[in-house]
Order: structure tokens, then sequence, then C-alpha cells
């Protein structure tokens, strides 16, 4: 029996999961769409992943909410701190 | 908040404060790396399409074989850490061993990666995509190193007969580190090997 | 009592005693020495700088040791101007206010106000003090290699940064960034440690809103530095490789943007003066409950306005960017969100003055500098809205006025607040009473001077006196000034010299000073009420239990007029 008190997920079915999305993303690219689309779909399927990662793999899913409040806030810094400097350095 | 405020009405344990506190620096290099990806989209966007006749001279064949290498080194630790959880001390060293040589082995393909890009004439003086190329992976190469050091630590505790008196904890710190790692890959791949 | 927490056991050694602790209270007092140290250098440096703006180019006294290329004589050179003025700012921000506010405040305080024998991490907390002592080292080294000490200013702006050809300076620029690499690594390990000593080290009935304001405090402070400095840490080392290796990640000819460097630094910049500031304010909010015999007006709405004004400092930092060049666009956002800062820290003050209001306030040393430091910061924050609206900050950008705004923001916060707290937990720390008359002398001497010199350097910047400029009679314009320019460094070199009497008062006090009691200010909160003086190894001779919150003065029905946390209210006082 676990001593952690939480249970754990069918840890290689998440893995297959993850390769799958790889394969996605890798095939995605050879699409006939615009760059633009390709870009954002790729970028989804890697957030899919990391979400994945996070929820399972670091038990994120098990955690109190003070630990789920300490991985998401400084994702959240960071875009917006990406997002306000578009205007400035990405369209520059 | 309830289980870490709960946690002070009795003694708290070397593995709450071990998850806690390896939360708190992830949180700080997740701002780190967060910066880097941020500075690199914004060139990015400001180059105008300019890099991808740069980004096109990258191995999407090596980033793809070292993204399912480290995916699947993700999985042996957490299977290692079911392990430990388990008290199946025998499979916990063994994943252990399996996480280190894909660790190994991701530094092999990254350094024929970056061998065959040097021989090519790609440095980071190329230019500023191969700048970034070099500088993002390389310090993430830095953090698989530092993941090595830890790991190779747990196994050679393992094959001490030492980890296991609560120290067995250090596997999940460990782990979550690791999985950072991993996570880390998630983005680069596609950033550096996918968007051309 | 050595089972609880890290139940590490009492060093014997010298070595593991004194110089590689992991007790947290010598640790707290070796960052005191090493903050108090820099600080000597950082004083000596705004004399020098003082020096060459009321007397260009002239001997300076007490600069003869200086050797060559730095000086000749006494009379400094543009470069090592440059330099002075850059040191200057990285030391008192980086090497005395961080290591005084929350390296040696924050080790000694956090872990005895919340019960516990020791940080959670005390091998770590080891290896930080030692992290940001070699850090200093490095930066002191940088005067002695070759082409000079960093001379591109505390924010290291790029491109002047990003290549030796614009300032001369090679290995010291190098030095600089590697010396505040380090110390960011030091402080990393230390927040990391705060916060998970606080979320998990508190004795039972400890809860959230127990905690004395100034642990609330420090993990704000460590929650906006862990969150804020990543970005600038990725810019430093692209710095480092613009510098070094050779590419151009802030060099407009190869492909880079000087622009992104400023957004990084200031996206660390401002978050980090709240890292310095929320300390202090939290050594005030111990000090006046104290001093007044009454609880702290509003102790949650300081928790949320602390919390808020921590949310807010991430998104004000293109305030300090207005006349750059940025996107028009995104300055009318920066000015609201600035102006809109200020609101949480006018909440807080007058949460002070309400706490004053009434009370029957014992005018002790730290009593009045905590005053000094609550009605100097009202004129900081004040003068503060003028540079955050960019209409005006078009026109004071880059001058005196700038300048003034800041120190009377930080010193009143580092300085007189620190002081506050050192003549507040002397009693603590070393077991010994500071001498009372000359903290008196002390305050007067220092709040007097320090008004005398800020106070004129908003005139002069209003007048239009640039700042970081080696001498102002080049300027037609300037030369009228001079005279006030004079006064300022008389009044500079008064304020330093009445630092003497505070460090006789530390260093006679800590040997032939009075003995001091385990709770001579008759407070409540844990580290005065249930800890002996000084502390032993472990902290508590019983691992306390808390019943109440921490600012329990004057209840009626009481024999005393205050409560300690951990004795229930109707039992007798211990
Ligand atoms: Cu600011």
């Amino acid at each position: 029996m676990s001593d952690t008190g939480h249970a754990h997920p069918n840890y290689v079915a998440i893995w297959g999961w993850l390769l799958l999305l790889l394969f996605i993303s890798l095939g995605a690219v050879y699409l006939p769409f615009s760059q633009g689309v390709t870009v954002t779909f790729i970028f989804i399927v890697a957030a899919v992943k990391a979400c994945i990662v996070a929820t399972y793999f670091m038990h994120l899913k098990f955690e109190e909410s003070l630990v789920r409040y300490i991985a998401i806030i400084p994702v959240i810094l960071f875009v917006i701190m990406t997002l306000t400097l578009i205007p400035d350095i990405g369209t520059r | 908040m309830s289980e870490a405020i709960a946690m002070t009405e009795h003694q708290p344990t070397h593995e709450v404060k071990g998850r806690m506190g390896m939360w708190w620096f992830l949180a700080s290099e997740i701002m780190t790396f967060g910066g880097f990806i941020a500075i690199y989209v914004l060139y990015r966007m400001a180059s105008g399409g300019a890099w991808s006749s740069m980004a096109e001279h990258v191995s999407t064949l090596m980033g793809t074989i070292n993204t399912v290498v480290l995916l699947t080194s993700s999985l042996t630790i957490v299977k290692a850490y079911e392990a430990i959880d388990k008290q199946d001390r025998k499979s916990a060293q063994r994943f252990l061993l399996i996480t280190l040589i894909l660790a190994f082995a991701f530094l092999g393909v990254k350094a024929i990666e970056y061998a065959t890009e040097i021989s090519n004439g790609y440095t980071p003086l190329t230019g500023i995509f191969w700048s970034f190329y070099f500088v993002m992976t390389g310090l993430h190469g830095l953090h698989v190193v530092g993941g090595i050091v830890a790991i190779g630590a747990l196994y050679i505790m393992a094959i001490r007969g030492t980890l296991w008196n609560g120290t067995q904890k250090r596997v999940e710190y460990i782990g979550l580190y690791w999985h950072f790692v991993d996570i880390v890959w998630i983005f680069l791949f596609p950033l550096l090997y996918l968007s051309y | 009592m050595s089972e609880h927490g890290n139940g590490h056991a009492e060093p014997t050694s010298f070595l593991r005693k004194y110089v590689f602790s992991i007790d947290h209270k010598v640790i707290g007092k070796q960052y005191l020495f090493l903050s108090l140290f820099m600080a000597l250098f950082g004083g000596l440096m705004a004399y020098y700088m003082r020096w060459q703006l009321a007397w260009p180019e002239t001997a300076i006294p007490g600069a003869g040791w200086i050797p060559e290329p730095m000086a000749f004589g006494g009379i400094i050179p543009p470069e090592f101007y440059n330099a002075l003025i850059t040191l200057h700012g990285t030391i008192m921000v980086f090497f005395v206010g961080m290591p005084l506010l929350l390296g040696a405040l924050g080790n000694y305080l956090v872990p005895l106000m919340i019960g516990a024998d020791d940080m959670a991490f005390p091998r770590l907390n080891m290896m930080s003090f030692w992290t940001i002592t070699t850090a200093s080292l490095v930066l002191m080294a940088s005067f002695f290699v070759e082409g000079g000490a960093a001379s591109a200013g505390w924010t290291g702006y790029a491109p002047l940064s990003a290549d030796p050809i614009h300032t001369g300076v090679g290995w010291g620029l190098n030095l600089w960034i590697m010396a505040l690499a380090l110390e960011f690594t030091s402080f990393l390990m230390g927040g990391i440690n705060f916060l998970t000593t606080v979320v998990t080290m508190r004795v039972p009935g400890m809860t959230m809103f127990r905690l004395p304001l100034m642990v609330w405090m420090q993990i704000t402070a460590a929650v906006l530095f862990m969150l804020s400095v990543g970005p600038l840490i990725a810019g430093a080392i692209l710095l480092l490789l613009d510098r070094t290796v050779g590419t151009g990640f802030f060099i407009p000819e190869r492909g880079g943007d000087p622009l992104l460097w400023q957004h990084l630094f200031w996206f660390f910049g401002h978050p980090e003066v709240y890292v310095v500031l929320l300390p202090g304010l939290g050594a005030i909010m111990e000090i006046l409950p104290v001093f007044t015999r009454r609880p702290i007006f509003g102790y949650k709405t300081i928790v949320y306005s602390t919390i808020v004004a921590g949310a807010l400092s991430f998104l004000v930092w293109a305030h300090h960017m207005f006349v750059s060049g940025i996107d028009p666009q995104i300055v009318m956002p920066f000015s609201i969100t600035t102006i809109l800062i200020s609101v949480p820290f006018a909440v807080i003050i007058f949460a002070f003055m309400a706490s004053l209001w009434g009370g029957s306030i014992r005018f002790t040393t730290p009593m009045l500098f905590a005053i000094g430091t609550i009605v100097t910061f009202i004129i900081g924050g004040v003068t503060g809205i003028f540079n955050g609206s960019a209409p005006v900050d078009i026109f004071i950008h880059d001058t005196y006025f700038v300048v003034a705004h800041f120190h009377f923001t930080l010193f009143p916060d580092v300085f007189l607040g620190g002081f506050a707290a050192l003549y507040f937990w002397f009693p603590k720390m070393f077991g010994k009473m500071m001498n009372e008359t000359l903290g008196k002398v002390h305050f007067w001497w220092t709040t007097i001077t320090f008004n005398m010199v800020f106070i004129p350097m908003f005139l002069i910047g209003a007048g239009g006196h640039m700042r970081r400029i080696y001498n102002p009679l080049q300027y037609d314009f300037l030369k009228p000034m001079q005279d006030i320019n004079i006064f300022i460094t008389w009044s500079a070199v008064a304020l330093l010299v009445g630092q003497l009497v505070f460090i006789f008062n530390f260093f006679w006090s800590m040997y032939r000073g009075k003995k001091a009691e385990d709770n001579p200010w008759e407070a409540t909160t844990l580290e005065w009420a249930a800890a002996p003086t000084p502390p032993p190894h472990g902290n508590f001779e019983t691992v306390p239990t808390v019943y109440h919150g921490p600012y329990e003065y004057s209840c009626p029905g009481q024999e005393t007029d205050w409560q300690p946390q951990h004795v229930e209210k109707g039992s007798v006082a211990a």
C-alpha cells in the first residue's frame, strides 16, 4: 500500500498519450496549413503535454491548492510579461 | 492550502518540507526559463520570418529522438517513485538506473547534434537564431547534467542500501525537478525544431 | 527539544559555531555584519562622489590612498566616478539593503516569531550566506582588474554594458554580472527557505492570521523576489555572453534589442524595491504596537494591502522607461498602474497613523526611528507620484529629483527602518541594551542631516540638474546651483560622520551595555515573550502553543497591559 495517501495513476498509459501527442505535432508540420495555424497548433499541443506531465507525473492533481498556485502563478506572470512586451519588442 | 496548514498541528515531516522547497525552487526556475522563452518569442516575432531560413538547419530527427528519450525518462523516474511508495526496493533501483542511462543518452544525442552543427558552420555566432539555440539548449543541457548528478547520487545510495530510512523521499523531489526539465524540453522542441 | 523540527545537535567547535554555522541566529548575525561592513564602503563611495560634485576635480581628503589609475593623488577621473555611482547603487541595494533587512532580520526573526527551532533547510541557509559573501568578494575584486570596475550604472543599461568598447571596462563588468548572479542565487536559496519554513514549521495555534506582520512582510518579499528575478537572470546570462562570446542579444548591429534589457531589468527592479521595502515596514509594524501599547490598526487590511501592492508591482515596471523610446501605447497603462499602486501603500501608512492615534507612546530610540521612517517615507512616496505620471516624468527624468525621490524611499526604509530594528532587537540578539542617550542623539542627527542632503536635491533636480554627471561646472545653467551642491556635500559629510555614534554605541553596548532581560520592551510576540535572551540553540525551552494574535496590548481585565501570544487569556502571565 502506498504511504503517501494518494493513488498512482497508470503512468505507462500517460506516457503513451504523451508520445501520441508528440507525433501529432510532428505530423502537423507536414500538413498544408499556413505557418500561423501550424505554429499555434503545435504550441497548443506542447501546452497540453506540459499540463499532462505536471498533472500526473508531478502529481499536481493530488496536491494541495497552495502547490498548484506556486506552479501556476509564475506561468501566468511570464505570459503577461511576454504579451505586454509585444508592442515594444515583438513588433519593432 | 489546508494540508500545509494542518501540518503545523504536529511535527512537520521532512517530506512536506522537501516537496514544498522543491516547488518554490521550480517556481523560480519557471520564471528563468520563461524569461528565455519570452525573449526568444519576442525577437522571433520582431524578425518577421527572417529566422526560418536559419531554423531549417536544425535536425528535427535528433530533436524528436531526444524528446522521446526525455519523455521516457520522466516515465521511469515516476515509476521509481511509485516503486518506492510500494516498498519495492528492487524495481526502484532498476528504474533509477534506466533513468540515468536515458539522461546520458539525451546528452549523447545532443553532443552529436552540436558536433554536426558546428562542423557545418553553425556556431553561436552564426546568427541570432543560432545564439538562442545554443544558449537555450545549453542551459537545458546543464540542467540535465544537474539531474544526472542528483539521480546518480540516489542510485549510488540505492546500491549501498542507504536510500531507505526516510531518505527515499528524495526520489520524489528529484523526480519533480526531472519532470520540470522534461517540460522545458517540451517547449524548446517546437520552439527550436518545429517552427521553421 | 532537539527532536522538534530539524533536531540538529548543538555544535561545539569554533568553526561550526561561529563560521560555518547552520543556526539561523548565527547566520542572521553574519548577514548583519556583512551588510554593515558593505554599508561602510557604500557610504565612503557616496562621500567621494559628493566631494567631486561640490569641488570638481580637486584632491579629495581621504582619497589619497586610492591607487592609480582609479585616482591620481586623490583626484578622481571620470571613469572612476562612473564606477563609483555604479558600485554605490549596487552595494546599497543588493549588498546592504537585502542582507540587512532580509538576510539579517529575516533569518534571525522568522523562526523565532513562528516558534520554530530553526529554518526548514539549515544547510541551505548557511550556503546562502557564503554565496553572498563570495559575491561581495567578487564585487570588490572587480575594482582591481584591468579596465576598472563596472561603470554602466547600477541598472547596467545595454548597449553601454553589452560591449566593452563603450566604457573601456572589460572584466570589471563581467565580474559585476557574476557578483549579481551569485547574490540572486543566495537570495533565491534564502527565499525558498523562508517560504518553506513559514508554510511548514509554525507551532500549534500559529495560524496565518496570527503571524506577526514582520513574517508576512518577509514572505511577501520572498515571493516577489522569486517571481521577478528569473527573467533578469536570463537577461544577465545573455548580457554576459554578449560581452564574452560575442553574441548580439542586446547589440542592435548584430540583430539584438537594447531596450529589452531595460524591460527585463525593471520587470525585476520594481518588485525588487518592494523586496527591500516590505521587511523595513515590517520592522515598523512590530515596533509601533509595542511602544504605543495598543494593537496595530487594521492587521488584515495591512496584509491584504501588501498582497495587492505585491501583485501590482509586476505591472508598473515601464514607469522607469518613459523617455527610453518605448511604444507610446503602453505609457498610459503603466502610468495608471503606477498611480494605483500608491493606494495600498497609502492604506498602510494610514494604518500606521491610526495606530499612533491615542496611544500612550513610549518615545524610546526604536520608536523614534520608526516614526522617523514613516514621516520621511511619506515624502518619498508622494514624490513618486510625480515620477509615475508620464508627462511630469519626461521633465524630471534622469535629474536629481529622481535621485532625491528614491533616496527618500530607500534611505528611511533601509537605514532608518534598519536602525529602528537594530535598536529594537539588539537586546534579543546580543543580550545587552543599547545606550538610549546615544541612540537619541543618533536619531536626531541622522534624520536632520538626511533631510538636509536630500531636500535640496529635489530643488536642483527640478532646476534641471542631471544625475550621473561628473562635473556640474561644465554646464553654465548649473553654475548658479553650485552653492546648493556644496551645501548638500557638507550635509552628507555630517550625515556620514554621525554614523560613528551608532558604530560606537553598537560595539560599546555589545560589551559594556546593561544586561537585557528576556522581554525588556514588554512585547507579546514569541521571540520576546517565549524565548530566553539570548535564545539558546533550538530557541525555546518548550515548544510554545499560540492562543491569539500578535498584538494583544491593553486588554481589559488583565493584570498586565500585554498578553503574550503563547499565554492563554485569563491565565497568569508568565
Ligand atoms: Cu518602479
